[in-house]
């Protein structure tokens, strides 16, 4: 009961406080009344008695804020009056009020932006039932889809196991087309996810059972949102996709992006349907078409470890069946390669990404440099809080004067601060939104474009809230402390307050100093990421990378033996060749700048091989006319023709590396040399080096071998084209399959593509790192030009006074530049070494420079010197103006 | 008007309970009763009197209510609520507790 009744008294002091201080009034003045009534009893006179009446009772209006800080509820009352004022005084200095709302909107914006990519593409879970029991596979996109039932069927570790494949799709309804995403799924994908429908039904193992008999199509929540202005009625209609009629059977319920981080795909067709949706004419029982991406649940109480292995003896049987039947035509060294391979499990409960592969290190790099640029931002708010405090000082030596207390007036302080904070986040969820949108748009897009969940959600959310805390407390609490710890008595004379003022300023200038180390490593970083994409860029591939069109092709997992691999070849090239548009088509097993590369030991007759060197070289077994259509220089002797054949004597073409290694400065061509088991090859031309792999490597030994006297695969189809190579794609890959429709083509893309997906890490981080770094050079400029304007109003009539002893404007000038120069020369000083050290921590991003390089690091600081100058022209120009006259009149 | 006796920390809130036990006082009669019955030694301060009533009413130990003085003016009263009752008898056992221990040590040093 007690409760109840201490409830209603603080309810009547909060709502009803006029009759409780009326209530109050009315008791001091009874008790002041009965005082008098005493004191007039005992014989003074009516004067004398109010008097004496008063001075025993003291400071009534103290009395009652006693009373009223007895009531408990107090502060809510002073909090609502705390915010008023906040209010009134930031609203009073709006360029203020806007520096620093600005400023720390963007610096938690940024920040949570980041993090709102890292929590996408690294951290979050998949929204599916217990994801944690979910397993990926290490081989992405290359299990046939009889391979997936042998594994699917054959296995008691896993409760379920899906298969997927994404490619993109057109669909149109209604008369309007859309290039969209797809993704074929097997029967049970849903079910082994525990994804129920939104509306209508999922893909159930029914619709998988007969090749092309089920059209059916599940639309994602985002899609249908987009396209279908969330209609449920859409469900039961029909859409075609790549031309063929399907029929919508449901939605996919909001959140669910599938299995792959990254990857959105619109809808999502039974993996029957492939027909419908791949232009080759895929045989989905074959063997040879290795294409599925897998995703498994463990049963209860299997470990990853146990599913692995017994996965893998399944695998195995499988693939030694294979390479008895439809693979016999492969050579026994890649059987050995094949047999070789084992699949592996890794924890699915975030499902599959190459964009967390590609990215995870080059993330966090981002996000400590953005966590630095809002170190940066809280600085200046601080600094700009102090400044403003200073001309504040008065007015708090008067309230502490007539009874604040301390706590008091921190807290009012304080609760500016946390004003200016929830502004500034409420702004920064609008740029955090915006910006991680544009962030994400950064990442490469493969062939698919990059769809991720970015919606805020609890750990978002979360790190935006504590991010703004301590941003507040940061900037906040330090001004507030150094305020009120000034005395009151000199503060409230007119220009004493000198003394609280400099431990004031001497701070600003530490945070300046500050400030200008920190930019320095932001710029420092910048600087080496911008110079690392430019050494990459500047990289000679050593041969043409405009207009070439790439694609593989691997008849072996058709069943083709070696002659008939060959033939194929041969005719794909004669028929790719004539088309219209192209220049010119050739074939090598090297992927250029991707995979596809194999080393042989080489041999070469009185050559020293003991020096510990790398005795080897790369092989690319090539069709005539491969210089000629990639454009690689042909230094000497001849290139491959149609006469070397497979009985045709050995012959073989090197790079410079190549015969630098071997045959130092003696002319290669003509000589001989073994690789592997065969011997007696003669050289019979020297081609320029390039990049093989990647455009990073040091130039490695290659041989190039004609195809038939070596034959590979898969091989990869280059084709250089006229124009646009987009132009001839279709004709190229119907000469192919006018070939052999059944032979699968994979990875069509240009060299310009594969170039640029190959420096997609260095571009995001070097774009983003400079856009990062001008935006701390931006806050720290602005932070500089505030403290060196301040001390100039400061010092008005010190620089008047000296003007009128005869100092020159330009020495005036120079008074301002000098300490701009010495706060930025500091904040070097400090900046530099640290810079140095956390350079190393990013050695691994970096190509062509090391991470203590020289000329970055002065290019940073000779940045930052020259923005502290232009920072403070202004100031400056403002001192040299000072009247002398006007000045000394000021005090 | 001499120094008031410095209260020992916690015995005004005992002091005021007490006096009003028997029946509802306002502020004035309550500080006029403690002088009286402590023949002058103590003097309750208005500045500490008032805070200390409002403390004990928002505890729950009070309740106010406002009434005619003899003198027909409106003012204040406070009285004891049963929670204050079992306070009040919790705080002057602890007191006799505490005043009889002090004598204890007082008279054994004077011995």
């Amino acid at each position: 009961m007690r409760w109840l009744e201490k409830l209603r008294l603080r309810g009547r002091t909060l709502f009803r406080r006029g009759r409780v201080e009326q209530e109050l009034d009315e008791e001091l003045r009874f008790h002041l009344d009965e005082q008098i009534a005493e004191n007039l009893a005992a014989g003074m006179t009516a004067e004398e008695a109010r008097y004496a009446a008063r001075r025993a009772i003291g400071g009534a209006e103290q009395i009652k804020e006693e009373c009223r800080d007895m009531r408990r509820v107090n502060w809510i009352g002073d909090f609502a009056k705390d915010v008023r004022y906040a209010l009134r005084i930031l609203g009073r200095s709006p360029g203020f009020t806007a520096a620093a709302v600005l400023s720390l909107a963007l610096g938690i914006g940024i920040n949570t932006a980041v993090f709102s990519l890292i929590n996408a593409v690294l951290l979050r879970t998949l929204p599916v039932k217990n994801p944690e029991r979910l397993v990926v596979f290490n081989h992405r996109n290359d299990i046939s889809y009889p391979m997936y039932e042998d594994l699917r069927e054959g296995n008691t570790v896993l409760s379920g196991l899906l298969c997927r494949f994404t490619i993109p799709a057109s669909m149109s309804t209604a008369g309007q087309t859309d290039r969209i995403s797809a993704e074929l799924v097997s029967g049970n994908y849903f079910q082994v996810l525990g994804v129920e429908p939104l509306i209508g039904r999922t893909i159930t193992p029914d619709d998988a059972r007969m090749p092309g008999a089920q059209p059916v199509v599940v639309l994602s929540n985002g899609f249908w949102r987009r396209r279908f202005g969330s209609d449920p009625g859409i469900v039961g209609k029909t859409i075609r996709l790549d031309g063929h009629p399907m029929t919508v059977v449901g939605i996919t319920p909001a959140g669910f992006q599938g299995t792959e981080v990254g990857v959105s795909p619109d809808v999502r067709v039974p993996i029957t349907m492939v027909r419908a949706m791949i232009p080759e004419e895929v045989e989905i029982n074959s063997r040879g078409w290795q294409w599925l991406d897998l995703v498994g649940r463990l049963k209860d109480g299997v470990s990853r470890a146990q599913a692995e292995s017994a996965l893998n003896a399944i695998y195995m049987h499988a693939r030694e069946r294979e390479l008895g039947s439809v693979f016999k035509g492969i050579p026994p060294s890649a059987k050995a390669q094949v047999l070789a391979e084992r699949l592996r499990l890794e924890a699915g409960s975030r499902g599959v990404s190459e964009l967390r592969e590609t990215f995870s290190f080059q993330l966090w790099v981002l996000m400590a440099a953005v966590g630095v640029v809002l170190m940066i931002a809280c600085m200046n708010v601080a600094s700009l809080l102090l400044a403003r405090a200073m001309a504040r000082q008065r007015e708090i030596a008067v309230r502490l004067a007539l009874g604040a207390s301390r706590v008091r007036v921190v807290r009012q302080l304080i609760t500016e601060s946390v004003i200016l904070v929830l502004i500034a986040t409420g702004a920064s969820v609008v740029i955090a939104g915006w910006g991680s949108h544009m962030l994400a748009g950064f990442l490469p897009e493969g062939r698919l474009p990059v769809a991720l969940n970015l919606d805020p959600d609890f750990r978002v959310l979360g790190f935006a809230v504590i991010v703004s805390l301590v941003a507040g407390i940061l900037f906040g609490l330090a001004p507030a402390l150094q305020l009120t710890r000034s005395a009151v008595a000199p503060a409230l004379k007119a220009q004493a307050s000198l003394s609280g003022l400099r431990g004031s300023l001497a701070f600003r200038k530490i945070l300046t100093v500050a400030q200008v180390a920190l930019s320095l490593l932001l710029l420092e970083g910048a600087g080496l990421f911008m110079r690392t994409l430019g050494n990459l860029k500047a990289i000679d591939i050593g041969y043409d990378r405009e207009n070439v069109l790439l694609l593989e092709l691997v008849p072996w997992l058709n069943g083709y033996s070696d002659d008939q691999s060959t033939r194929f070849f041969e005719e794909v090239i004669e028929r790719v060749n004539q088309l219209p548009g192209v220049r010119a088509a050739s074939m090598g097993s090297m992927g250029l700048l991707g995979s596809g590369l194999r080393i042989e030991g080489v041999h070469v007759e009185g050559s020293s091989t003991s020096q510990g060197e790398e005795t080897g070289g790369w092989i690319n077994s090539i069709s005539p006319k491969y210089f000629e259509t990639l454009r690689m220089p042909l230094l000497l002797g001849r290139s491959f023709t149609v006469g070397d054949t497979k009985t045709a004597p050995k012959v073989a073409i090197v790079n410079q590396a190549f015969a630098r290694r071997y045959f130092g400065s003696s002319n290669a061509v003509g000589r001989h040399f073994g690789i592997g088991d065969v011997n007696n090859i003669e050289i019979v031309g020297i081609v320029r080096d390039g990049k093989y792999k990647d455009v990073r490597e040091k130039t490695s030994n290659l041989v190039y071998l004609p195809f038939e006297q070596n034959l590979d695969q898969p091989m990869t189809l280059c084709v250089r084209t006229v124009g646009d190579p987009g132009k001839v794609t279709a004709a190229i890959r119907r000469e192919v399959r006018a070939v052999d429709a059944n032979v699968p083509i994979y990875n069509v893309r240009t060299l310009e593509t594969q170039l640029d997906e190959s420096l997609s890490q260095e571009r995001l981080v070097a774009t983003l790192s400079s856009w990062f770094g001008a935006f701390a050079l931006l806050l720290a400029a602005i932070g500089l030009y505030g403290v060196l304007a301040y001390n100039v109003t400061r010092r008005t009539n010190e620089i008047g006074l000296r003007m009128a002893l005869g100092a020159q404007r330009g020495g005036v000038i120079w008074m301002v530049l000098r300490e701009a120069l010495l706060l930025v020369g500091m904040g070097v000083a400090v900046g530099v070494p640290l810079a140095l050290v956390l350079a190393r921590s990013v050695s691994s991003l970096l190509y062509g420079l090391k991470p203590t390089d020289a000329l970055t690091i002065s290019a940073a600081a000779i940045i930052l010197l020259a923005v502290g100058a232009v920072a403070s022209y202004l100031p400056a120009r403002r001192a040299s103006c000072v009247d002398p006259m006007e000045a000394l009149r000021y005090e | 008007m001499g120094k008031p006796s410095d209260l020992v920390q916690g015995t005004l809130d005992l002091l005021i309970l007490k006096t009003i036990s028997l029946e509802p006082k306002h502020g004035w009669a309550i500080a006029k009763r403690i002088q009286q019955i402590s023949h002058e030694v103590l003097q309750v301060q208005q500045g500490s009197l008032y805070p200390a009533l409002h403390r004990l009413e928002q505890q729950g130990w009070i309740k106010a209510h406002f009434a005619e003085t003899e003198t027909g003016r409106n003012a204040k009263f406070y009285s004891l609520t049963r929670a204050g009752r079992n306070q009040m008898e919790k705080e002057l056992a602890n007191w006799d507790r505490l005043s009889s221990a002090i004598d204890l040590v007082v008279q054994t040093n004077e011995a």
